[in-house]
C-alpha cells in the first residue's frame, strides 16, 4: 500500500469513528446547529427548493415507510454526483475501488452495532444500516473529490448525535 | 401387450425431442405423438438462448448435436446494462470461437425454430418415429403401462409416457396433476426483428432499466442468429393496445433501435407470466413423467424455460432406464419417483430464481426502486453495484445441491 493510500484509509476510518462514536444517535429528534447546517447544505443544489425536517425517534418507522425518490428533484441532483466527482479524483480510480470495499465493511459493522442498540432487531435497523452504507459511499466519493461542502456537514451531523433518514420529494429527513 | 412402445413422448417441441433422443440413447424404442401437423407455425416468441449445460446434455443424448447448435448460433461477446441511459455495467468476454469442435461455448443463441430443426434431424437419425396431427385425448394409466388414445381414435400402448405437451398439457390433465403458483401482474412485450446482414446490430446484449426514450419502462435487446429479440416491460397503468398492435410497435421500435427495424418485425407477443410448478412430476402409477412447460412455467428472465426442460427430459429418461432395469415393481416405482422428485426440486428452485429476477425488474415497491437508484448512482465508486444491477434480471446462477444438473 502506498503512503497516500495509507493516509486515505486513515481518513476514511476517521469518518467512521467520528460518526459512530459514543454520541451516536444521542440527539435524535432535537434541532441544533448541526441540523440547521443541513438546510445550508441543501443550498448547494441550486435548482432544488429543498427543506430539512427533523423527526422524533418515535416517528421514524412511519417516515421510513413513506420515503421515495419518485418526483424528487433533490434526488435527481444527487444521482449524478459520484460520476462527476470521479472526474476530479486525485487518487487513481482503481485504488479508490480497492479502498471502498473494506471501508464499507467497517461502516457496516459500526452502523449495525449502533442501530441494533437504538432500534433492536427490527426492520428499521436493517433499513438504516443499508441506507448508511450508501450514504457513506457518497461521503467517501466526495472526500476523494475534495468536496468538503458535501461531506463535512454530514460528518458533523452524525458526530452531533443525529442521523440522516432519507428523502421524500425535496425533503431531507434527519433525526 | 403387443407392439408396446418403451417410451411414448407427447409433444414434438424441443423438450419432447430431447426426451426421445435420450430414450434412444438408453436403447429404448420411442415414438413422438404431436397434436399439430409437421409444418405447423408455432405461436409465441419461443426460446433463443441455450446454456452450455444444456448443450452438454444435448451432446450427451446425441453426439454432435450440442456442437451443431453452437456452430449455428451466435455468441454475443458483450453485455451492457444501462440505467436511465447511464451505463452502469459492461463486460466484454471477447470473441468465442463457436466452431470449436472440442469445447462447447458458454452459450449459443438461435431461434427455437432452428433449435427444433436440428433436434428433429437428430431424432430422425436416431430412429425416433413421429406421428403428426394426432391430438391426444385420453390416457388409460395402469400399474403395468399406459394406453394413449387420440381425438382421431388412434391408440398406442406404451410402458412410459413423457408429457412434453406444453402449458395446456393433456397428459398432465389426464394424470390428475395440477400446476400451482401465482401469475404475475406486469405485462411484457416480446418483439423479434430480423437483423440486417449488410448493417447488423452490434452483437451485444443490452438491458435498459428505465429506457430514457420509453419512460420508466425496461427494455432488453438480445441478439440471436439472424435477429434481435426486444423485450419491453410495460408499466401497470399502460394500455396493452397502445404498444402491441403492429402500428404501435412500429412507432416505439425506432426509439430503442435503428428505425429500419420497424420494417423488419417478424413476431410480436404479449405476456403475463405464470410462475407455476406442477404438484408432482409423475402420476400415481409412476408411468407418466412430465417435462418442460407441461410441468412448469416461468418468466423467461434467466432463460430457465428450455434450459430446465432439457434436463427434465434427460433425467426422466435416466429414471426410466433405471426403472427398466429394476427387479421389482417397488424398485421400478422408486426409480421414477427419484427422477420426478429431483426435477420438482429443480423446478421450484427455478421458479424462485425467476421470481427473484422479476422482483428485481418490476420493482413496484419504493424500497426496490430506491435500492436500484442508489446502486445506479454509486456505481462509479462501487462497481460491484453495477454487477448487481446487471445480474439481477437473471436471478441466482446455481441450483440446490440435490440436483445433478445446473438448472
Amino acid at each position: 500500500m502506498t503512503e497516500t493510500m495509507v493516509v486515505e484509509v486513515e481518513n476514511l476510518q476517521k469518518f467512521v469513528t467520528q460518526m459512530f462514536g459514543e454520541h451516536s444517535g444521542s440527539n435524535m429528534g432535537t434541532t441544533d446547529a448541526a441540523v440547521e447546517q443541513m438546510t445550508q447544505w441543501l443550498k448547494q443544489f441550486s435548482n432544488v427548493e429543498g427543506r430539512v425536517e427533523c423527526i422524533a425517534r418515535e416517528d421514524l418507522e412511519q417516515v421510513v415507510a413513506t420515503l421515495s425518490f419518485d418526483q424528487s428533484e433533490l434526488w435527481q441532483a444527487i444521482f449524478p454526483l459520484p460520476e462527476q466527482w470521479v472526474q476530479h479524483f486525485a487518487t487513481p480510480i482503481e485504488q479508490v475501488h480497492t479502498l471502498i470495499d473494506p471501508y464499507l465493511q467497517e461502516v457496516y459493522q459500526a452502523a449495525f452495532d449502533q442501530y441494533i442498540q437504538l432500534f433492536g432487531a427490527t426492520s428499521l435497523t436493517k433499513f438504516m444500516t443499508v441506507q448508511t452504507m450508501a450514504l457513506m459511499a457518497y461521503v467517501a466519493a466526495s472526500y476523494f473529490a475534495n468536496q468538503r461542502a458535501f461531506y463535512e456537514p454530514i460528518v458533523q451531523l452524525y458526530e452531533a448525535g443525529h442521523m440522516i433518514i432519507g428523502i421524500k420529494g425535496n425533503t431531507l429527513y434527519v433525526s | 401387450m403387443n407392439n408396446v412402445i418403451d417410451v411414448l413422448v407427447v409433444g414434438a417441441g424441443p423438450v419432447g425431442m430431447t426426451a426421445a433422443l435420450a430414450a434412444r440413447k438408453e436403447g429404448l424404442s420411442c415414438t413422438i405423438v404431436e397434436a399439430e401437423p409437421q409444418d405447423r407455425v408455432r405461436a409465441g416468441s419461443r426460446a433463443i438462448y441455450i446454456h452450455k449445460e444444456t448443450l452438454k446434455l444435448l451432446e450427451e443424448v446425441s453426439e454432435g448435436l450440442g456442437f451443431r447448435l453452437a456452430r449455428n448460433g451466435v455468441i454475443w461477446p458483450i453485455k451492457r446494462t444501462l440505467y436511465r441511459g447511464k451505463e452502469v455495467y459492461v463486460r466484454n468476454y471477447g470473441i468465442t470461437n463457436n466452431k470449436d469442435s472440442k469445447q462447447l461455448p458458454h452459450f449459443t443463441s438461435l431461434h427455437q425454430r432452428e433449435i427444433e430443426k436440428y433436434l428433429y434431424e437428430a431424432c430422425v437419425e436416431a430412429g425416433v418415429s413421429f406421428i403428426w396431427g394426432e391430438p391426444v385425448e385420453k390416457l388409460d394409466i395402469r400399474e403395468e403401462g399406459v394406453t394413449v388414445t387420440s381425438e382421431n381414435g388412434e391408440s398406442w400402448e406404451a410402458k412410459y409416457i413423457i408429457g412434453a405437451d406444453g402449458a395446456r398439457s393433456k397428459v398432465r390433465e389426464e394424470a390428475g396433476l395440477k400446476l400451482e403458483g401465482p401469475r404475475t401482474n406486469d405485462t411484457f412485450l416480446v418483439v423479434d426483428v430480423k437483423d440486417d446482414d449488410e448493417d447488423p446490430m452490434p452483437l451485444e446484449r443490452i438491458f435498459h432499466y428505465h429506457h430514457p426514450a420509453m419512460g420508466k419502462r425496461n427494455v432488453m435487446l438480445v441478439p440471436f442468429k439472424g435477429g434481435v429479440r426486444v423485450d419491453l416491460q410495460l408499466l401497470p397503468d399502460d394500455r396493452l393496445e397502445d404498444y402491441v398492435s403492429e402500428e404501435a410497435v412500429k412507432e416505439w421500435i425506432p426509439l430503442v433501435m435503428p428505425e429500419k427495424y420497424a420494417e423488419r418485425i417478424t413476431w410480436v407477443s404479449s405476456y403475463r407470466f405464470h410462475q407455476v410448478v406442477v404438484d408432482e412430476f409423475t402420476d400415481a402409477h409412476r408411468r407418466i413423467i412430465l417435462a418442460g412447460e407441461a410441468a412448469h412455467l416461468f418468466a423467461p428472465f434467466g432463460a430457465r424455460g428450455l434450459n430446465s426442460g432439457v434436463p427434465d427430459a434427460v433425467i426422466a429418461l435416466r429414471g426410466i432406464r433405471k426403472a427398466e432395469n429394476s427387479e421389482t415393481n417397488d424398485e421400478r416405482r422408486r426409480a421414477i419417483e427419484q427422477a420426478a422428485t429431483e426435477r420438482r426440486i429443480a423446478a421450484l428452485w427455478n421458479r424462485d430464481g425467476s421470481t427473484t429476477a422479476l422482483n428485481h425488474l418490476q420493482g413496484a415497491s419504493e424500497e426496490m426502486e430506491m435500492k436500484r437508484e442508489l446502486a445506479a448512482s454509486l456505481v462509479s465508486i462501487v462497481p460491484t453495484l453495477g454487477r448487481w444491477l446487471d445480474e439481477g434480471p437473471y436471478g441466482p446462477k446455481f441450483g440446490p445441491p440435490e440436483l445433478t444438473t445446473k438448472y
